[in-house]
């Protein structure tokens, strides 16, 4: 079956379609829930023919070869050996494949019994930390989830339409199109296949219990995901991608009103979070966490690319018994238990930097000047 | 069964039916408000009748809010609050009845012994614990206010739930808000400079609001975080700031608001806005009992910071010239006297009549309500008794989680002694207590002289059957009845269905005066801010045979007016809180068609041989509450800048009205300058007088041009 789905094809990757709980995935390979920009990364994928048509294709080939002649085929052009040049030629979620060579490996974990933490490095460095957060704090948290279902009306379509990579928000806010920004909508898709891998990571070693087996009231309005609470891979992604997309829509230079739009970008990775406490499945400290650990991975990717911030302080989170909001996230951190440590460093890989060059090419600017 | 209590420990003893029905366990406890419920706080509102000089006790501390006097005049119902230093002991775990009535008993003794007068009590709904201040001195000494760019000629003020004061649409030319004051009166209490100049919640000038917006910078959820008005983890306020729309936001926006919606009826810089944030689930209780001295402490807030703003000018800051204030209240409850005699009406009419000695351009705009259609009104005349009794149907429906209430109101003046009243349950069901009262009193020591009785079901409580003569002047019966849900944990529940209620006259009793009717009203129980009460509507059911013919459909052409008003009628329907001689009370028309939205409730008519003639508190005027029969409701801004609203109801319609008055006052015309004859009837209407009084009753004597978009324009001030 797996021909017949694009992300079926990251493939190799093959247990992703498993963890169904990233649901996305699934609905990128058309057999979940569709979000558009999956068909669109499932394009690249031919999937096979109907037996109709194989068969007739068999028939006019029977008919037609003799047209052909007999003549020796000619020498072929080879192709580049192991370019970043033939990356074009390959379908998209093979290329898929090859970004996340380019990150996973450089992905390790370590855990600390002693104080219930894990650490995620990249290239050996530690990156984030997050400890498990205590049964007192994830009691006191049940009260702030309830109080969220209180905005379940008003979102519930918002949330449903979210249960995937919610890649079209994104696209609202920058003006994206498919026929113009296909290496964009590449970029955001790798990002998020990845930092929804390191959450899994991550919620697999600390193993937090959802709201909705702590407080009976909770009564979640979306099934709960068959993966741990803490950290919410939702907030991961949402930053990690808030992350990626400042750098590159600061690169492109051609939108006018960059400001707001970086505004509103952070305000939708903080909504996408928060939404999944309204749903009733996260705790706002799973968003803290998940804005945590996207943020530093984000800033991998960035060096994945080529496109490193001078500084890459690691982070560690240690849960109090927050509301979540992207203010106190970004002005706040440390009064809510989010601090920074040591750098660690991302160093630039050929097939992220070639994305990076084709997306940040596909700036709104004049051309032919 | 009601439990015997001590004789000081019975708030029966002391207060009245809602009262005894909400705070006692044994009856509508555990379904009240969660609050209540759940005994969380020992911070009460309350409301003192007959005497204007708060009780002292030891064991109690009480507040003043801010009130307005300035001529110094006695208060006929005072707003106040006070705290059971008590509550808090883990060791004393009391019944809040008893609470309650143990505070009545230490405070009306002291009282009766200072004054000659019996004072009346209502004790409201609680404060969360964290909104009460430690720093409490009502004197506002305006520190944190900056004198607008524009001298203010005009203050237009809004009482709701949810109020987006943040917005953009309530920026004046130069970016700074119009937002005056502000009363947040559930969030956490703070303390400005060790000093709150309100008893509970928080209060902002404008001074506050613009560096609060400045901090803040685009992000308005920051602002309403930093300023307390999102707040997890109280009740009160919570995430509701965060939803897409709020009622308030409606309502101010279409009240105070600029922009695109809105129009060329700008508000300029010369009008100031006052607004207080009632509890934002204040419309949880659906009997409006537990509300009123939230609703008139913001009243007097409201009239309290114009006269301070108004003082910023005086050449004499303690004798200001008052400055025009048209003020809308888009709030109502369903049943009560309707005659302008209960205590906030009185309260409105005091306080508006004082005002408007000082400065004629005062207004109160208040919704006639949306139940005109809902059969939530009846009517039984003389000729309905001339059997002796007559019983109407009250239709509970299955599956409510919250009480249902029911009043009877005699004439004013009828003894209540010749009446009696009877509740049967549905079929199938007989309660094994109770159900039959005599409208004579029992008790009366304190308070009104009433009477008390429960209505049993296989030995459970399951309602409250009480008589009280209403401020010592109206017989009232109150039904209340306990949800038809099993909530709570709780092993009772009343029946749904039809239950009959039948009034008695005692033979050779006098009949009734001449034009009056005795006047049933349901109260509203329904859930229109989405705060999941699980309550559902009851109603009235006519129970007169009809004949064979009834069930045939109306023959075209569709009209709008009857050729009778019914015993159960849409005429009547009127807010229960709105009937004071001058609130300005603004029923909702149709934008498309300009008669009547279907629900928009109206004042009331009686038909007898005479004709038909109105009785009581009349519809004021009417504004556009739905586009169209088809596009309803009216567009307004939501809690965000950029985001929108529809509501649809006279709650829309009513700061329509509160707008053009201000703008019009502070232009110096008449408040109802530009305003529209009524429209005539539909073509297929006759015209007569029946229907004439059916459109006036409905629409009031003229129409507010609609607002914004597509609409004939309002005159703006400039």
């Amino acid at each position: 079956m797996a021909q017949y789905g694009g992300l079926g094809g990251l493939g190799g990757l093959g247990g992703l379609g498993g963890l169904g709980g990233l649901g996305g995935l699934g609905g990128l390979g058309g057999l979940g829930v569709q979000t558009g920009l999956g068909a669109f990364l499932g394009a690249g994928d031919t999937g096979g023919y109907s037996g109709a048509v194989t068969a007739g294709l068999m028939t006019t080939a029977d008919g037609l070869r003799h047209l052909a002649g007999t003549a020796v085929a000619p020498d072929p052009a080879p192709l580049k050996f192991d370019s970043p040049d033939n990356l074009e030629r390959w379908a998209q979620w093979v290329r898929g494949s090859l970004y996340l060579s380019e990150v996973f490996p450089a992905l390790s974990f370590s855990t600390q019994e002693a104080t219930k933490s894990v650490t995620l490095a990249f290239d050996g460095a530690p990156m984030v930390t997050l400890t498990r957060p205590t049964d007192a704090i994830l009691g006191q948290q049940i009260e702030l989830v309830s109080n969220y279902a209180d905005l379940r009306s008003d979102r519930a379509t918002e949330i449903t339409s979210q249960l995937g990579f919610p890649t079209e928000y994104f696209a609202m806010i920058l003006g994206m199109h498919v026929g113009q920004h296909p290496k964009t909508f590449e970029l955001i898709m790798a990002t998020q296949i990845i930092a929804a891998h390191a959450a899994m990571i991550v919620k697999h070693a600390l193993a937090v219990r959802r709201p909705d087996q702590i407080g009976g009231r909770i009564l979640p309005m979306i099934p709960t995901p068959g993966h741990g609470s803490f950290p919410s891979a939702h907030a991961t992604e949402a930053y990690t991608v808030l992350t990626v997309m400042e750098a590159l829509v600061s690169t492109w230079g051609s939108l006018g009103d960059i400001a707001p739009r970086l505004a509103m970008l952070r305000g939708l990775a903080e909504r996408i979070a928060v939404n999944r406490t309204v749903a009733g499945v996260h705790f706002p400290i799973d968003s803290w966490a998940g804005a945590a650990l996207g943020t530093a991975l984000g800033r991998a990717i960035l060096g994945r690319c080529g496109q490193a911030p001078s500084a890459l302080p690691s982070l560690s989170y240690a849960a109090q018994n927050s509301d979540f909001n992207d203010h106190d996230f970004a002005q706040n951190a440390a009064a809510h238990g989010l601090t920074e440590g040591a750098d660690y460093t991302a160093t630039a890989t050929p097939n992220f930097s070639w994305l990076w060059d084709e997306a940040a090419g596909e700036h709104q600017a004049p051309t032919g000047i | 069964m009601y439990a015997t209590r001590d004789p000081n420990e019975r708030i029966s003893n002391y207060s009245g039916p809602y009262e005894r029905y909400v705070f006692s366990e044994e009856l509508g406890q555990p379904f009240a408000f969660p609050a209540i419920a759940e005994q969380t706080s020992g911070y009460y509102t309350a409301l003192l009748e007959g005497t204007d000089h708060l009780p002292e006790h030891p064991r109690f501390e009480t507040r003043l809010p801010p009130l307005w006097n300035p001529m110094g005049r006695t208060r006929t119902i005072v707003p106040f609050a006070f705290y059971d230093k008590g509550a808090n002991d883990p060791n004393r775990r009391a019944r809040v009845d008893r609470e309650v009535a143990s505070l009545l008993d230490s405070v009306s003794a002291e009282s009766a012994a200072r004054s000659a007068i019996r004072p009346r009590f209502r004790v409201n709904f609680p404060i969360a614990p964290e909104a009460w201040t430690r720093q409490y001195h009502p004197h506002c000494d305006m520190d944190h206010w900056v004198v607008p760019h524009t001298r203010p000629k005009a203050i237009i003020a809004v009482i709701d739930d949810g109020l987006p004061f943040g917005h953009r649409a309530f920026l004046d030319s130069t970016g700074h808000t119009r937002v005056s004051h502000i009363w947040l009166q559930s969030a956490r209490a703070h303390a400005a400079n060790g000093h709150s100049a309100v008893p509970f919640g928080r209060e902002f000038m404008n001074g506050d609001i613009n560096a609060l917006r400045a901090a803040a910078g685009d992000d308005e959820a920051a602002f309403y975080r930093n300023s307390g008005a999102i707040d997890p983890v109280l009740d009160e306020l919570g995430p509701y700031m965060r939803r897409a729309m709020t009622h308030g936001a409606h309502v101010m926006g279409m009240a105070a608001g600029n922009g695109p919606l809105y129009g060329d009826a700008v508000l300029g810089d010369d009008i100031q806005i006052i607004a207080v944030q009632l509890p934002n689930t204040i419309a949880w209780d659906t009997s409006g009992f537990g509300k009123e001295m939230y609703m008139l402490s913001a009243i007097h807030y409201v009239f309290d910071r114009a006269r301070a703003i108004a003082a910023k000018y005086a050449a004499d800051p303690a004798h200001p010239d008052e400055l025009p204030l048209v003020l809308n209240f888009s709030y109502g409850w369903s049943a009560g006297r309707h005659d302008g005699q209960s205590e906030m009406e009185l309260a409105i009419e005091q306080l508006l009549s004082e005002r408007q000695q000082l400065q004629p351009e005062t207004a109160i705009t208040m919704p006639t309500g949306n139940n005109f259609d809902s059969q939530m009104h009846a009517a039984l005349r003389e000729e309905d008794l001339s059997g002796g009794a007559h019983a109407v149907g009250w239709q509970i429906q299955p599956e409510d989680r919250t009480s249902n209430y029911l009043e009877i109101w005699l004439p004013e003046g009828v003894d209540g002694a010749d009446y009696s009243v009877t509740v049967t349950p549905p079929n199938g069901f007989s309660l094994s207590s109770g159900g039959a009262i005599t409208l004579t009193p029992e008790l009366g020591h304190r308070g009104d002289p009433r009477r008390f009785t429960e209505l049993e079901m296989n030995g459970q409580n399951i309602g409250q059957l009480s008589a009280d003569l209403h401020r010592g002047n109206r017989w009232r019966v109150l039904i209340a009845l306990i949800p038809s849900a099993y909530v709570r944990n709780q092993t009772r529940r009343a029946p749904a269905g039809r239950w009959q209620i039948e009034i008695s006259r005692r033979p050779g009793a006098p009949a009734l005066p001449e034009g009056a009717d005795i006047r049933l009203w349901v109260q509203r129980d329904d859930d229109p801010s989405a705060l999941q009460t699980g309550g559902r509507q009851s109603r009235f059911v006519d129970l007169t045979p009809r004949g064979p013919g009834h069930a045939r459909p109306p023959a075209p052409p569709y009209r709008l007016y009857s050729t009778a008003i019914k015993p159960i009628s849409g005429f009547g329907s009127l807010s229960g809180v709105g009937s004071a001689p001058r609130v300005t009370r603004v029923a909702g028309y149709v934008q498309s068609s300009g008669q009547p939205a279907s629900y928009s409730a109206a004042g009331g008519l009686r038909h007898d041989i005479g004709g038909v003639q109105p009785w009581g508190a009349q519809t004021t005027i009417s504004a556009v509450a739905d586009h169209s029969r088809v596009l309803r409701g009216t567009p307004s801004i939501g809690c965000y800048s950029g985001g929108q609203s529809r509501l649809v109801g006279t709650s829309g319609a009513t700061p329509q009205v509160a707008r053009l008055m201000v703008i019009n006052a502070a232009a110096g015309r008449s408040l109802t300058e530009g305003c529209l004859p009524c429209p005539p009837l539909l073509p297929q209407e006759e015209q007569n007088d029946i229907n004439n009084a059916q459109h006036t009753a409905r629409l009031g004597s003229m129409i507010a041009p609609a607002i914004g978009f597509g609409a004939p324009r309002a005159r703006s001030s400039s």
